[in-house]
Order: structure tokens, then C-alpha cells, then sequence
């Protein structure tokens, strides 16, 4: 029996030698020349993309259950309760329910406009699990601008929902898609400044980068106090904002608009934009974790203050570090459901003023007390 | 690894052109807008071949997030008729052809006397990002030598922002 630590470690090899005797096997044709270190590479980044994909996959079937449950539980409710031990497989069930359903679209229909978006929504999201680090060295792809890279994937959504809330041809889905993409568009400016506070103190894109310079200097929440932590509650309300959760699902208001941009998708289309938006929530609650909260660090290192060796024990093994970052995600879910259970929706006009006249300012003082903390450190 | 990036690069640089020929021959204006992101991607696609992942990033996030949002807005916004594409020869139409040839191959020519005798393989293009470190390069640069611009630059575009905070709050006062 292996320790946890070697575990890992030998899956990691397998990954690795598996593409290694692909690459060994293809040679044999004539023809091919391939070189079994350096080819190699790809093939591991998307081996491993796609198995921390579908483990982030089949997490998030328990995502949406746990936000159904806790809703419940804060409304008085017992929530789904028939479909599995405590309900747990009431996602399951839903999602056969989407997909048996006859498929649908409206007549007047854009049909190219209609499926593009989905199939660009529904790519984009799960693109954007490859850079995020699980553990120390468990990462899909280990890319120097995995920040950038995500948030350059997330800027696909604006003009995928203005794209399908126009291609539906109904003027609840046009309005809806016109706000997801104002929101999106007001809330992008704020979440990227208050970003910046951040990688002041990492020096780099590299989401890895950034946990590594958390598990050895302590955590972004409290250094440069208070501007990191203002820094912080900008970027947890506008990462609320872009994934549409309810005080700000003004897109969708359903009293006004029916469902907003998603209203003429039905069947498996809409199990498809349900998982998209689950997606969404989840990356974005993953992001606020590596970027505020130390990712899989499980101990925060304080200034000045010396740790025994157990504890230094604790924070190096990979499967407390892997166990560690699960928690804070399940944890940042049921943050973002008590939110949504406790806080009625922002009316539009309220919600963008909201975002460019005090969001804004405020990051902007947010960077400039960490700027000056900045200098004064390195004074 | 070699003729699989090459032949990824035609792959993405034949979907790019027909993509972009899609922008100009659509006769839906929120279609052409569609087209466009698909070509900016491809675009992006492009610069990751030659090692740019940073302008990649950059590319994507502001061209496809930000410019083609602020077309979408004002086009939708504003009153259009769908137009229709007329591919009936005119006297003008034929000096817009015979111009677009010129400047095709004049470009041509241009490139292939600067980049003739340089081949790109494959392996070659994986090199050159893995040892020249383009993005780190390029910022090192930026903050050097450019180490004045760069605040003053900033220095402008945070008033313009201020600027446009100040004429949003003096349109409530009225």
C-alpha cells in the first residue's frame, strides 16, 4: 500500500507512459518519425485536461444538488427528496428528462445563430478547466497565462448570449441577451482590476505560480490589509455578476422575461445551457479560491509566526492539499446559494450604476492601497 | 510532431478565410457578426502557432469580448434593413477586383521577400516558443525601455476613464 503522496505520483506516471507507448506503437508505421520526450507533451495536456474535466464534471452533479438542498433547508423546504438516497439523483433524472424530450425550435428561428451558440457556450466552459491546479503538479495544462487564457475564454459568453437571444426571434430572448451582455460587459472592468492587486504580489499568470506564492507568503485575503480584501469582495460579486446567480440574474428574470436569452431552448439544448451555467458558477467560484483564498494550500502561513513540522507536513501532502481545495469549492457553492436564498433581484438600471459608479472606484482604491503597500515593501 | 502542427495550421487557416469570407457575404448582420468571432479566434488560433500566447489571450479577450460586443450594441441598437449582397458586375466592381488582386499579390511578393527563405517546420515553431520566452521578452522590453510610456499612457486613459464617470454623473444632475 502506497501513501497518499505516491499515489498521486504513480498516477501521474501512468498518464504519462500511456501517450509514451502510443507514441512508441505509431512509429512502427513507416513514415513517422516521432520523438517519444518531446511529442509527447500534447498528448499528456490533453489526457489530463480531459480527466480533470469529467472529475470536475461528475463533481458538479453534486453541485447543483447541494444548492437545491441548502435553498430548501433555508426556505423551510425538505427539497428532492424521491430520486436516490436523499434525492442525489435528481440531476440525473432531470437530465434524462431534457434529453428524452421532443426537440424543438421556433420556426422564425435563426438556425445557425440558434446552434452555434450553444455549441460555442457549452466549448468555451469546459476549456476553461484546463489551467486550474487541483494539488501541487495536478493541472490540466500548465500554461504561463492561465489567467488570461481563462478569462479570455470566459469573454466568448457575451456574444454567444447576445448571439442565441437573437437567433431565437422573440423579443424576451433579444432583451435577455442584451442584458446578459451589458452585465457581463459592466462587471468584466472591476473583476479584471481588482485581478491586478493580485498579481502585483505573484508576478505572473500562471495559476500555479499564484497558489505557490500563497502556500509560502499566506494567503491574498488578508496581506495588504485592507486592499486585497476589498479586492476580494469586488471580485466575489462580479464573478456572482458574470455567472448570472440570482441577485443579479436580472438576464433572466423570469417575472419580467420569461428565462431571458435561454426562454426558446428546450430539451436538450436546455440541459446544455443548465450545465453551462452550473459550469460557470462552479470555474468562478474555483477562480476566487486560487486567486483570494490559496487554492489547495490548507494551512494559511502567517507573517512572523513559526509552524511546527507536522503542520509543514500537513500542507505538503498532495491528497490534503487535493481534499483541501474540494472543501473550499463545496464550501464557495453553498456561499453562493446562501446568497442567492437571502438577497432579492437588482432592478437593471440599479445593477449597472451599481457596477460602474461604485464597483469601479472602489477597485481602483483597492489597487492603489496595494500599490502603495507594494512599494512600501520593496522600500 | 511536425506535420501534425502543420497540418492543424491549414486545418484552422482554411476555417479562418472561410469564415471570414462568411463575414463578407452573409446577408445577416448579426450572422457576419458571428462569422467574426469565429475568424478572431481562428486569428488567435494563429498567433498561439507562432508562440504568441500572450497576444493570443489579448487577442480573444478584447477583440472577440470587447470590440464585437460594442459593433453588436450599436448595430442592434440602431435601425438597420438586412442587406442584401448584389453579385452583379459593374464597371466599379471590376476596379475593386482588379485593386484587391493588386494588393493581394503586392502583399505576397512583400512577404515572401522578407520570410522566402525562412522554412517553418513544426518543430521549429514549438522551439521558438519554448526557448525565446516571446511574452516574457516582449514585457521585459515593455518595462525597460518603454518604463516612461507606460505610466503616461496610463496616466491618459485613467483620465478619459474619469472623464466618461464625470459625463455619466453630470447627465443625472440634469
Amino acid at each position: 500500500m502506497s501513501s497518499p503522496q505516491e499515489f498521486f505520483g504513480n498516477i501521474a506516471d501512468l498518464i504519462r507512459g500511456i501517450p509514451r507507448d502510443i507514441i512508441l506503437l505509431l512509429n512502427r508505421l513507416p513514415y513517422v518519425h516521432l520523438d517519444p520526450e518531446n511529442d509527447v507533451r500534447g498528448v499528456i495536456v490533453i489526457l489530463m485536461t480531459a480527466i480533470l474535466a469529467i472529475y470536475g464534471l461528475t463533481n458538479l452533479l453534486l453541485a447543483p444538488w447541494l444548492e437545491r438542498k441548502v435553498m430548501a433547508r433555508m426556505m423551510g423546504r425538505r427539497g428532492p427528496v424521491y430520486v436516490g438516497k436523499f434525492g442525489l439523483l435528481q440531476l440525473i433524472a432531470d437530465i434524462f428528462k431534457l434529453i428524452s424530450k421532443e426537440d424543438t425550435m421556433p420556426m422564425t428561428a435563426d438556425k445557425f445563430g440558434f446552434n452555434l451558440a450553444i455549441f460555442m457556450m457549452g466549448i468555451a466552459t469546459i476549456m476553461s478547466f484546463a489551467p486550474i491546479p487541483w494539488a501541487r503538479g495536478v493541472v490540466g495544462a500548465n500554461m504561463d497565462i492561465g489567467l488570461l487564457y481563462v478569462f479570455a475564454v470566459f469573454s466568448v459568453f457575451p456574444p454567444a448570449m447576445l448571439l442565441g437571444g437573437w437567433a431565437s426571434n422573440s423579443k424576451y430572448s433579444l432583451i435577455g441577451g442584451f442584458r446578459a451582455a451589458a452585465q457581463l460587459v459592466a462587471y468584466e472592468i472591476p473583476m479584471m482590476l481588482s485581478i491586478l492587486g493580485v498579481l502585483i504580489f505573484s508576478g505572473s499568470l500562471n495559476l500555479m505560480t499564484i497558489v505557490e506564492e500563497q502556500y509560502s507568503n499566506g494567503w491574498y485575503v488578508y496581506r495588504a490589509f485592507p486592499g486585497l480584501f476589498i479586492a476580494f469582495v469586488i471580485f466575489l460579486f462580479a464573478s456572482l455578476a458574470e455567472t448570472e446567480r440570482t441577485p443579479f440574474d436580472i438576464p433572466e428574470a423570469e417575472g419580467e422575461l420569461v428565462m431571458g436569452p435561454r426562454t426558446e431552448f428546450s430539451g436538450w439544448r436546455y440541459a446544455i445551457i443548465l450545465m453551462v451555467e452550473y459550469i460557470h458558477m462552479y470555474v468562478n467560484v474555483i477562480l476566487v479560491i486560487v486567486l483570494f483564498l490559496g487554492g489547495w494550500d490548507v494551512i494559511p502561513v502567517i507573517h512572523g509566526v513559526n509552524y511546527p513540522e507536522f503542520l509543514w507536513m500537513i500542507k505538503d501532502n498532495r491528497l490534503i492539499q487535493f481534499l483541501a481545495f474540494n472543501v473550499k469549492i463545496y464550501i464557495g457553492v453553498f456561499f453562493v446559494t446562501w446568497v442567492r436564498v437571502s438577497f432579492p433581484r437588482f432592478r437593471i438600471d440599479q445593477f449597472i450604476e451599481w457596477g460602474w459608479k461604485t464597483l469601479l472606484p472602489l477597485s481602483f482604491i483597492a489597487l492603489g492601497i496595494v500599490v502603495v503597500y507594494a512599494g512600501l515593501l520593496v522600500a | 510532431m511536425g506535420w501534425f502542427l502543420e497540418a492543424n495550421f491549414i486545418l484552422i487557416g482554411i476555417i479562418t478565410i472561410l469564415m471570414a469570407f462568411g463575414t463578407l457575404s452573409t446577408k445577416k448582420v448579426m450572422r457576419a457578426a458571428a462569422f467574426l468571432l469565429l475568424t478572431l479566434v481562428g486569428v488567435a488560433l494563429t498567433y498561439l502557432f507562432l508562440g504568441f500566447e500572450f497576444l493570443m489571450g489579448i487577442q480573444i479577450t478584447v477583440y472577440a469580448g470587447g470590440i464585437l460586443i460594442l459593433f453588436l450594441f450599436s448595430v442592434l441598437l440602431t435601425g438597420h434593413e438586412e442587406f442584401k449582397m448584389d453579385l452583379e458586375f459593374a464597371k466599379e466592381n471590376i476596379v475593386q477586383i482588379l485593386i484587391s488582386i493588386l494588393l493581394f499579390f503586392t502583399l505576397t511578393a512583400l512577404m515572401l521577400s522578407i520570410y522566402g527563405n525562412y522554412q517553418l517546420t513544426g518543430n521549429e515553431l514549438v522551439l521558438q516558443a519554448q526557448t525565446k520566452g516571446l511574452t516574457q521578452d516582449f514585457s521585459v522590453a515593455l518595462f525597460s525601455h518603454f518604463n516612461y510610456v507606460l505610466p503616461i499612457l496610463g496616466v491618459l486613459l485613467f483620465s478619459a476613464m474619469l472623464g466618461s464617470v464625470k459625463l455619466v454623473l453630470r447627465e443625472e444632475e440634469l
